[in-house]
């Protein structure tokens, strides 16, 4: 991650954890110069992930 | 990125394999300057293409858009020649190897060139990385996409052209067309990676939205109604908020227009005086003409009179001859003619009764005076030539007067047309031949832009209030929807998710606007602690500070409190460009000097000798590595004498021609240098 | 004075465009072009008598009285101010019609010269101040 990253990572930290982990997944595969459409499905599988941690099942 | 070597071959102007050794810190000397030196076309810009092309594999500078691909050659034109004889591709390529936080990187990259016929045609080959890790590991990619990400992580190609200095880019940097604000702004964004920030929003977005769709589709009743309403409240706030970047644009043209016209209005005051003396010659201009063509409509109607004058012995001679026969009373006749032929011809009598017989003297008077009487026609006929005239000749006089002034009056307002029209023409030539546009009109114009701008603002402060309100009322449905979720003991997983994508978005939001306020602030003071260092005195009493404006292009803010960027000098330009790109660069490597080389093509033209100084003098610590290319008309003892002061300056090439399209790079000793380099003139 | 109204006032035919023009560019009307010309020629003496008995022109009720008053007395002039001379407006406008003809020649030779095309055309760029160059030129006569 670049520095500036780092330094949104850091404003993140003052979020709830699941908020910040989905930030930063979205930083992180913007970084990789994926185009948006691919880092939206990236980030729906992110997502279910989370959630699916928190123990819900749908 | 610190460049450590670049080795060429047949690369350009540059035939056979040529290389030169940067110098830079990490070689443990401290010493981070480059320069290398040459006449125009010997080669300085193509080692800037070498880099760029090695790292990219981009053929093209942004100073070559007016060119066409195929004619930005890269192999070497003197070996080409040699391949028409032999048949043989010329392998041509530029290898370079850099550092980048403390790891050893080698790229190669191979442009195969050959003759098809007649046709040159440039091939690229294969590019190799190979990258060395801090623990001694050394990988070899291949793989072009895998290189082009690296490489791209580590410099975005989308800024390399801010690290390369020449005239025109410096210029570039600091105008005030919206389209190298925007270039700046895409420019900037990259290199603090706010770019990537954006695209995260964005994507959250998208995510946010189908999510709520899809949850949209499976809720029901109430819950189904909110989450349809912020579905909808979402659109309309994209809506919104496109519409809010689309006035900002129109009134950023807007103003761009309102200067144009302030400075065509600026021009008018100044020659208002002399406008306004011409106007009122055309106006007098008008008026005389106007009278010239009065007075020949006046002389045309006083022809037939003025005829008469022609006549005036036979109008005379014969009013005097009728004047006479009424002076004797031959006309009217004191006895009518008619009467004397019935006393001669008919009664043979007179009215007193006496005989009138022929032979008689009383019968010959009677003849005599038939003889000297006309006829009552023609004695009527008499009498009314004489009246008539009479009254030409009364007014005879008058008509030859009246022609006489019409005629001096005519002349007298044909030389004040004359001068009229030599007073125009004079005012004209001080004027000038530049388009004028009446004042009045620009005036108006003026007033019709300034009208549309308070539409636009009342547009803007419109679809502000909407977007505030349609924020207000989503933000007044969330926790109704959260309440609903509970309630209805909705935590299905889709809710769960699309609640998440909505929190984070909202999160990202607020951080990327606090982060873009505090990164334009630092790039500002930043930007301005180098602005002070680098300006020369005059620079430093009248220009107060930088500032960052919202789009992340520039302003200068003068001791007054004005904006001053329009009247800033060229040297000025320069100098405010390399504050602004040091700051960049400072900030987004976090308070560290950005490890970038910092290429400048010829940049002393334009500065003086202050400004020179000082940038010889600080430069090399705003950035990791400085590429000096120099003409030999810019670099001479003074800046030599400068640069070996700093103790910065490590290494120094120059460029040589060998003949037509051959360059040879030749390293020489700093101490050398003063034998090589001309005496500044008149300089200080 | 008789002055009749339904005499068909004529000139020769090869002047027709130049009355035409003359009287747009430098007279009001067709009479005063005609009394001019009377004039003129009566001045110089210079009769001429119309080729084929000439064009018609115009009407003789557009003579105003004092142009009336100075044909009759130039007929009474050269009739030795015999008044029956000026009985017959026709004859009277006849002899008109001769010294008119005489009098464009002289129009033509000393004022118009190379204003006008060999078919008796004016030039246009000549016409904006005819009727001041001709009120110049009558002045010079006397």
């Amino acid at each position: 991650m670049s520095d500036i990253s780092e330094l949104i990572k850091k404003k993140l930290e003052n979020y709830p954890p699941d908020v910040t982990e989905l930030a930063i997944a979205a930083i992180e595969f913007s970084e990789s110069g994926m185009p948006e459409s691919s880092i939206a499905d990236y980030l729906e599988k992110v997502v279910r992930q989370i959630v699916k941690k928190q123990g819900i099942a749908e | 990125m610190i460049l450590e070597k670049i080795t060429m071959k047949d690369f350009r102007q540059f035939q056979g394999i040529q290389h030169i050794e940067f110098a830079s810190e990490t070689k443990s000397d401290g010493k981070n300057v480059t320069v290398i030196f040459g006449e125009n076309g010997r080669g300085k810009t193509g080692l800037f293409r070498a880099v760029v092309f090695a790292l990219y594999g981009e053929r093209r500078l942004s100073q070559d858009e007016e060119v066409q691909q195929k004619e930005l050659y890269l192999v070497n034109s003197v070996a080409m020649e040699d391949t028409k004889t032999y048949g043989k591709p010329v392998e041509a390529y530029v290898e370079l190897i850099f550092q980048h936080k403390n790891e050893q990187y080698t790229i190669k990259r191979i442009l195969l060139g050959i003759f098809d016929r007649d046709e040159r045609i440039e091939q690229p080959d294969q590019v190799t990385l190979s990258h060395t890790k801090t623990d001694g590991n050394t990988f070899t990619i291949n793989d072009p996409e895998d290189i082009k990400k690296i490489i791209n992580n580590i410099l975005d190609k989308n800024v390399k052209e801010y690290f390369l200095f020449d005239g025109e880019k410096i210029q570039r940097l600091t105008l005030a067309s919206i389209e190298q604000k925007k270039e700046v702004a895409k420019g900037i964004k990259s290199l603090l990676n706010v770019d990537a920030l954006e695209k995260a929003i964005k994507a959250l977005q998208r995510l946010k939205k189908e999510l709520n769709t899809e949850l949209s589709k499976r809720a029901t009743g109430e819950y189904a109604k909110i989450l349809h309403q912020q579905n909808q409240l979402d659109e309309k706030r994209n809506t919104l908020k496109t519409r809010l970047e689309e006035i900002e644009s129109e009134y950023t043209l807007l103003n761009i227009e309102k200067k144009k016209i302030d400075t065509l209005l600026e021009e008018y005051k100044e020659i208002s005086h002399l406008l306004k003396e011409r106007k009122d010659a055309e106006t007098q201009l008008k008026s005389q003409e106007e009278q010239a063509g009065n007075l020949l409509s006046e002389m045309k109607s006083r022809t037939a009179k003025a005829s008469q004058l022609l006549i005036s012995s036979t109008i005379d001679h014969v009013f005097d001859f009728i004047d006479q026969k009424k002076q004797k009373g031959e006309i009217p006749s004191e006895i009518r003619k008619d009467l004397i032929e019935r006393i001669l011809d008919v009664e043979r009598k007179c009215i007193c009764d006496r005989p009138v017989l022929p032979g008689t003297p009383e019968q010959i008077a009677l003849i005599r005076w038939k003889n000297k009487v006309s006829d009552v026609e023609l004695e009527d006929s008499a009498l009314e030539m004489w009246r008539s005239l009479s009254s030409i000749k009364n007014y005879r006089e008058d008509i030859s007067g009246v022609i006489e002034t019409l005629l001096q009056r005519y002349a007298v307002c044909k030389n004040d047309i004359e001068k009229l029209r030599k007073k125009t023409e004079s005012i004209n030539e001080q004027i000038g031949a530049s388009e004028r546009k009446d004042a009045a009109d620009l005036e108006k114009t003026r007033e019709n832009i300034e009208k549309k701008q308070i539409e636009i603002e009342a547009e803007r402060m419109t679809t502000k209030n909407e977007l505030d309100a349609v924020e207000s009322e989503y933000a007044r449905l969330s926790p109704q929807r959260k309440k609903l979720e509970k309630e209805e003991n909705f935590k299905n997983e889709l809710s769960l998710r699309a609640g998440l994508a909505e929190d984070t978005y909202k999160a990202l939001q607020e951080v990327y606007s606090r982060f873009t306020e505090e990164i334009k602030s630092r790039i500002a003071i930043e930007a301005n602690k180098y602005f002070v260092q680098l300006l020369d005195k005059e620079g430093r009493e009248t220009l107060k500070n930088i500032l960052v404006n919202n789009d992340y292009s520039l302003q200068i803010i003068d001791r007054w409190g004005k904006p001053f960027l329009a009247n800033i000098s060229l040297g000025q330009r320069q100098v405010m460009s390399i504050s602004f790109i040091a700051a960049l660069a400072k900030v987004a490597s976090m308070d560290s000097i950005l490890e970038m080389p910092l290429f400048m093509d010829t940049p002393f033209g334009k500065l003086s000798y202050e400004h020179r100084k000082n940038l010889i003098k600080y430069l090399p610590g705003y950035c990791a590595q400085w590429i000096l290319l120099a003409t030999d008309t810019e670099f001479r003892k003074q800046e030599a004498s400068f640069l070996r002061e700093g103790k910065r300056w490590g290494k120094f090439y120059v460029l040589r021609s060998e003949g037509p399209g051959v360059t040879t790079i030749q390293e020489r000793d700093i101490e050398e240098v003063q034998y090589l380099l001309q005496e500044n003139i008149g300089e200080n | 004075m008789n002055m009749s109204g339904d005499i068909r006032v004529k000139t020769d035919k090869k002047y027709r465009n130049l009355y035409n023009d003359l009287r747009n560019l430098a007279v009001g009307d067709m009479h005063e072009l005609f009394f001019l010309c009377v004039c003129l020629g009566y001045r110089a003496k210079k009769m001429k008598p119309l080729d084929s008995n000439g064009e018609e022109r115009f009407w003789s009720r557009t003579i105003t009285p004092e142009e009336y008053a100075c044909y009759y007395a130039i007929m009474l002039e050269k009739n030795s101010m015999d008044l029956s001379s000026t009985r017959d407006d026709k004859l009277v406008i006849a002899e008109m019609e001769k010294y008119a003809n005489g009098g464009i020649e002289i129009l033509l030779k000393d004022f118009l010269n190379e204003y006008c095309s060999a078919d008796y055309k004016l030039d246009s760029a000549y016409s904006k101040e005819l009727p001041k160059a001709l009120l110049y030129f009558i002045r010079e006569q006397f």
